[in-house]
């Protein structure tokens, strides 16, 4: 057995060209492998955190209470929050809805009717949006005898409208001016955001109806009436969809540098064992069984790819910190191409590749007459 | 003809036949000859009569379609791992081509069944074997050079060290002459038909070259898988057309 494998070491040290160019094949495919992998996960939470980070203007769904049970929004928002964890998914922020206005400086007519919206990160804590940028508003904003300034208006441009929407937001400092000049209710909405696709809404809106239930009661409402859940903002869904679709790129390219790395392997080695026929026909003629002759093809295969795997794992390592520092500068995000998750399917892959290479030749090289080989003049 | 204990190899009407499409190619017919210890055996015939097919019989390396081979006495039994491991205990094969690895050294090549499992010895034991096989050959001072760096018949030499590692009662070679000027022919032969003498191990050779057959004991011609003549007693012309 171990005499076998010294053969393999043997000839490989002897003339090396061969399994050399096999270990750099594999390395190169391992470290692409990794890499890709690695770019696919951040993209994926890059894209996740972004739109999270938007603190609920993109929340997986939007949670309404009805104004009639009198709740402040602190009292909303605390409520909301503990339903939201029993469900396992977080709450992040809320929008408050102004009662719908219309400009009173000229031309208001084009504009008509808007609805102002409000963020907040909390109760007391305004969401910090870049107000001023109101490209595409075309009229002054006055109301109740005031001029509302562009710097406390924020219109999204049409980059920024998947996670904003079409809406028109004002700064809180503006709040009371709105109230005082319009009648109805403030409506609010709490931002809900799952990580899972497979969040129910009728979950979160159970939750949400068992905590309001008392309220309800003495207000003489139905809870469930009074809880409305809602997916939100479709655009937000179209960007996670895109980004799912860009993880299926980057799936069928790292599958597939690792799939051509084992063709190429697997073609090396039918290409090898049939040029060197005579030596497996001469491993037969001294009276070696087959076992041995597959153990010796499959040791050698194996040993590339784990010498190939081992060099592009010293290489991660060396290198990891400027993969690091590259992928903080230039796409902001934390490379992470050793973790373990990553080694793991890396090492599943290898091993699929290295069965595969190894055993296939053998049924070539146990098929053939070796006498056919032994007899036909070579040297 | 029977198959007497001290025979090292005998066959017993070996028939070898190969399926080619439709046709059934009779190589070897109705062949019966023994080989005794300390004997040498040449094996003539034109190209295409079936010395090899018949040859490879003896060497267990082709199952006969009918008749049977006999090793010191015993019937080889049909099933290929019985007749691996007898082959690998009792005969020794050398080819045409020299088949050794250029990159290795004479020692190296010669180890080549150690390397295989086949042969229960330690390292520094097989190392001190091969050494002695290779002095058999009168290359014990090259035991250490690379195979790419020694001529032609050289290699045949290494060649025939390397059949002879594991000590078996029988070495064949066919046409281990075909690649070697008239030089390292003879020299190639003497070696060969030295062998009962040297490393009491009966040799049979297939061969084109009179000069060559004429070196051995013992003579069989065939013809169409058929002996047509056995004995060294016959004019040279007849065993060399
Ligand atoms: N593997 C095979 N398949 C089919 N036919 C074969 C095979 N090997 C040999 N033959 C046929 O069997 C016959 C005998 O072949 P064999 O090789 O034994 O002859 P040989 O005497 O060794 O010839 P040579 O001197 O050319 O080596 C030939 O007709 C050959 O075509
Ligand atoms: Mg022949």
């Amino acid at each position: 057995m171990s005499s076998v494998v010294r053969l393999v070491v043997l000839l490989a040290r002897r003339s090396p060209l061969r399994p050399l160019s096999l270990v750099i094949l594999t390395a190169i495919a391992t470290v692409v492998f990794v890499l890709v992998s690695d770019l696919s996960r951040v993209s994926q939470e890059g894209l996740d955190q972004a739109i999270v980070a938007e603190n609920g203007v993109y929340g997986s769904f939007v949670v309404t209470l009805d104004s009639g049970l009198g709740l402040t929004a602190g009292a909303e928002s605390a409520l909301v929050g503990q339903a939201a964890r029993a469900v396992g998914v977080e709450q992040r922020g809320y929008f408050e809805d102004m009662p719908s206005t219309r400009s009173e400086c000229p031309p208001f007519q084009a504009v008509g009717d808007q609805v102002l919206r409000l963020l907040w990160d909390a109760p007391g804590k305004p969401t910090a949006l870049p107000f001023g940028s109101v490209d595409g508003v075309d009229t002054q904003w006055c109301i109740g005898g005031q001029t509302i300034p562009d710097s406390a208006l924020f219109y999204p441009s049409d980059s920024q409208r998947g996670l904003y929407q079409d809406r028109l937001y004002l700064a809180v400092a503006y709040r009371e001016v709105i109230l005082l000049a319009t009648q109805g209710p403030v409506r609010r909405g709490y931002f809900v955001v799952s990580r899972s696709d497979a969040t129910n809404p009728d979950d979160i809106a159970r939750a949400v109806q068992a905590r309001v239930a008392p309220f309800a009661e003495l207000m003489g409402l139905d809870p469930a009436g009074a809880v409305q859940v809602a997916r939100s903002s479709r655009d937000a869904q179209l960007v996670r969809a895109a980004s799912s679709g860009i993880a299926i790129v980057y799936n069928v390219i790292r599958w597939g540098v690792l799939l051509l790395a084992g063709i190429a392997l697997l073609s090396f080695q039918l290409v090898a064992t049939r040029q060197r026929a005579w030596f497996y026909g001469l491993a037969r003629a001294l009276g070696t069984g087959g076992p041995r002759i597959v153990l010796a093809l499959v040791v050698e295969v194996v040993g590339i790819v784990t010498i190939g795997a081992t060099v592009a794992f010293i290489l991660l390592v060396l290198a990891s910190a400027q993969i690091e520092s590259f992928a903080s500068q230039a796409f902001q995000v934390k490379a992470r191409p050793l973790a373990a998750a990553n080694l793991g399917t890396t090492a599943v892959g290898l091993a699929v590749i290295a069965v595969a290479a190894g055993l296939l030749p053998t049924i070539g090289v146990l098929r053939r007459d070796p006498l056919e080989v032994l007899e036909a003049p070579r040297d | 003809m029977t198959a007497s204990l001290h025979d090292v190899v005998s066959l017993r009407d070996v028939v070898v036949e190969y399926a080619t499409g439709s046709t059934i190619v009779r190589a070897v017919d109705g062949v019966s000859l023994s080989v005794q210890p300390g004997a040498s055996l040449a094996v003539v015939g034109r190209s295409g009569s079936g010395k090899s097919s018949l040859v490879a019989a003896m060497g267990l390396m082709r199952e006969p379609s009918s008749g049977s081979v006999w090793l010191g006495g015993e019937e080889v039994p049909s099933g290929s791992r019985e007749r691996a491991r007898l082959r690998a205990q009792n005969i020794g094969m050398v080819f045409q081509s020299f088949h050794l690895e250029p990159h290795l050294t004479a020692r190296e090549n010669c180890l080549m069944s150690w390397y295989w499992g086949a042969a229960d010895v330690g390292r520094r034991r097989a190392v001190e074997q091969a050494e002695e096989v290779l002095g058999l050959v009168g290359l014990r001072s090259l035991a250490g050079r690379k195979v790419a760096a020694m001529s032609g018949g050289e290699r045949q030499r290494v060649a025939i060290a390397r059949a002879l590692f594991s000590r078996p009662a029988l070495l064949i070679a066919d046409e281990p002459t075909g690649n070697l000027d008239e030089e390292n022919s003879e020299r190639v032969a003497q070696i060969l038909f030295g062998l009962p003498r040297e490393a009491d191990c009966a040799v049979v050779v297939v061969t084109h070259d009179p000069s060559v057959a004429r070196g051995a004991d013992d003579i069989v011609k065939l013809s169409r898988g058929r002996v047509t003549l056995h004995g060294v007693d016959q004019p040279s012309d007849e065993v060399s057309s």
